[in-house]
């Protein structure tokens, strides 16, 4: 047991309450504005705003109207509500949608939960093996997605002599058609993304174990509490934030992944791997349906909007951004 | 004291279980670099070898042929490289500027309509991106008739949401305080901002060096106070110029201290070593920027700048 003194000074300090005993700048600071600079405030976000005006909102009105169309080169007629009600009685779509929670929940929770262990596992090695261990897990990132993609097509080669294959193989298991049968392509695809990079995630959570006060150490280590007390009552309540924003980042790049599915199963077999991205871009690019994608990518959108809500209701209810 | 007990284990010990935490570290490396190091050693196999029937995870031969194909394929190979650089290298440098200044701004001001403003850019990062794609073809090709430049390429892209997100979270960790003082000392925010090329600090000994943070140049933008060159709260209005004894400019690791010559330090460069201390006698100088090391210092580093900030130096800065 962590002894009441931390327990309830850590209470404290993640409900935001101002604790007398330890300076806690996270409380002082954070919802502190400085007062008078509005129009500086203006300033500094005019690009930023300026740029998301024209290349993000204005587009999302026009594919707001055009969802309400269908799409015709020469003129376009409008339809009403017709493109929403196919979608909801399209059958596609809700596989899509469910393929899409499920490599969801597959691979973030995992991919969380790996970049928070090899964070955790760094953080006590000297600067230089830090330096290191960061580069090496960032490499990937820093590669290109296709990469990549393309390589990991090589390892799922269905044939005896595919990596991936061969590997499974000294352990006794028979080969698979990966990415050809459609009880194995989704797991595939979640394969590639556990083992794909974590480097952003882990270089984020580096950086806020590094930011927790040695102060709170120190009290539990004159109350003996063990590693993973700390781990439990110390590091957890204070990687809240980076966790929930990497999990609603997560959850939503999760949500629009597209290129993985489109470059290696292009959403087959029997449309195992369609994911909602996929779907849209199919409709629009391949079909030309402007009107259908736009309804579909919309509807995801507002999806999107409420799972991240959600999250932020749940999780984020002592998290204050 | 840290997360690990570093106090109980012995000498030995402690190595013991930092081999352990390094063997699994590099294990899941393997796992997570298999896939580039496959895409390294097959380019430099035979062309034809990547793709056929039977894979090999040791290099067979090496040779740079699928290097000499690429550069012979089109005799645009060269300018598909420039290209990328060209876009890539644009759409970074506007980033971090327009975006740090953004986040800066949602995180630290109070202006009308910060909270909606914020919460309407946010809902952007839920957009697919195929929503936008037909819309911003159209605009980019019908309205802006930029097709095929490279502003098609880098103007969607000048500053991304998801950046001005991060520049918020890490411009939140930063004490208001430290912008306030600045502001007494009479920074208005764009200095407060912005670097500045005179911010030479010297500390009462004339001499400030940080093993810990040598020769780090990360967060150079992040952050960034400046002294009053010419307007401290006790000579105001008067230019003045500093009795400048020592640089605190850091210089890479030949540790070129003093060679530097004047308060002519390179203007991006040097601030990143300005760092606040309680026994500076100039005053509201180097203040963010200390923050931007937190990170990358570990642990001694936020212990530094917050006795800075509670103890005298804060006073200091504060006291006209």
């Amino acid at each position: 047991m962590i002894t009441p003194h931390a327990a309830i000074l850590l209470h404290k300090r993640t409900r935001g309450e101002e604790s007398c005993t330890w300076p806690s700048r996270h409380n002082r600071s954070k919802k502190r504005k400085i007062k008078g600079d509005g129009a500086w405030g203006y300033a500094f976000i005019a690009v930023a705003l300026i740029v998301y005006a024209l290349f993000t909102a204005y587009p999302v009105f026009s594919a707001f109207l055009i969802s309400f169309q269908e799409y015709k080169p020469l003129g376009s007629t409008y339809i009403g509500f017709d493109n929403y009600t196919a979608t909801f009685k399209d059958d596609l779509f809700w596989k899509s949608i469910k393929n899409t929670l499920y490599y969801t929940i597959l691979t973030v929770p995992v991919a969380l939960l790996l970049s928070f262990l090899v964070a955790i596992m760094i953080l006590p090695l000297r600067k230089k093996l830090q330096t290191v261990f960061k580069a090496v897990y960032y490499l990937p990132v820093v590669a290109s997605g296709v990469a990549l993609s393309l390589v990991w097509l090589w390892i799922f080669d269905p044939m005896p002599g595919g990596i991936f294959n061969q590997f499974i193989g000294w352990f006794g298991a028979h080969n698979q058609n990966w990415l050809g049968s459609s009880a194995t392509a989704m797991l595939s695809l979640v394969i590639m993304a556990w083992l794909s990079s974590h480097g952003a995630s882990i270089i984020i959570y580096l950086a806020a174990l590094l930011g927790i006060d040695d102060s709170y150490y120190e009290a539990a280590d004159l109350d003996g509490a063990s590693f993973l007390q700390k781990l439990w009552h110390i590091v957890i309540p204070s990687l809240k934030p980076t966790t929930l924003f990497l999990l609603v980042t997560a959850v939503i790049g999760s949500f629009q992944v597209f290129q993985n599915a489109y470059l290696m199963t292009g959403g087959g077999p029997d449309h195992a791997t369609t994911m909602v991205g996929l779907l849209i871009f199919d409709n629009a690019f391949k079909y030309f349906e402007f009107g259908k994608a736009a309804a579909q990518s919309l509807i995801l959108a507002l999806i999107i909007a409420l799972v991240s809500l959600f999250q932020f209701k749940f999780l984020g209810k002592d998290v204050d951004y | 004291m840290s997360l690990y007990n570093n106090h109980t284990g012995s000498r030995a010990g402690k190595r013991a279980r930092n081999t352990v935490i390094v063997v699994l570290l590099l294990l899941f490396a393997l796992a997570t670099l298999f896939p580039i190091y496959f895409m390294v050693i097959s380019s430099f196999g035979d062309p034809v070898e990547a793709g056929a029937v039977s894979y090999s995870i040791w290099p067979g031969k090496f040779t740079l042929e699928s290097y000499s194909f690429f550069f012979n394929y089109s005799e645009y190979s060269y300018r598909w490289i420039l290209n990328s650089t060209i876009v890539a290298g644009a759409v970074t440098i506007t980033n971090v500027f327009f975006a740090t200044m953004a986040g800066y701004a949602f995180s630290k001001l109070r202006f009308k309509g910060r909270g909606v403003l914020f919460s309407i850019l946010l809902a952007a990062m839920m957009i697919p991106y195929q929503v936008t794609q037909v819309p911003l073809y159209i605009l980019i090709v019908n309205t802006f008739h930029i097709e095929n430049t490279y502003s098609a390429l880098i103007l969607p892209g000048l500053v991304t949401v998801y950046n001005v997100f991060l520049a918020k979270q890490f411009m939140s960790s930063i004490p208001t305080e430290i912008m306030e003082s600045a502001k007494v000392e009479g920074c208005s925010q764009f200095q407060i901002f912005f670097p500045d090329h005179h911010a030479v600090v010297q500390d009462g000994h004339g001499r400030h060096r940080d093993p810990d943070v040598h020769g780090q140049l990360e967060y150079v933008l992040l952050a960034v106070p400046r002294h009053q060159h010419d307007g401290y709260a006790d000579d105001p209005g008067r230019p003045q110029e500093l009795p400048v004894r020592e640089h605190d400019v850091l210089l890479p690791d030949d540790g070129g201290r003093d060679d530097l010559g004047g308060a002519d330090v390179h203007p991006v460069l040097q601030p990143a070593e300005v760092f606040p201390r309680g026994r500076h006698r100039r005053r509201g100088q180097g203040l963010i920027w200390a923050w931007g090391k937190k990170e990358r210092a570990g642990r001694r580093r936020p212990g530094a700048v917050k006795g800075w900030l509670s103890g005298a130096g804060l006073r200091r800065v504060i006291r006209p």
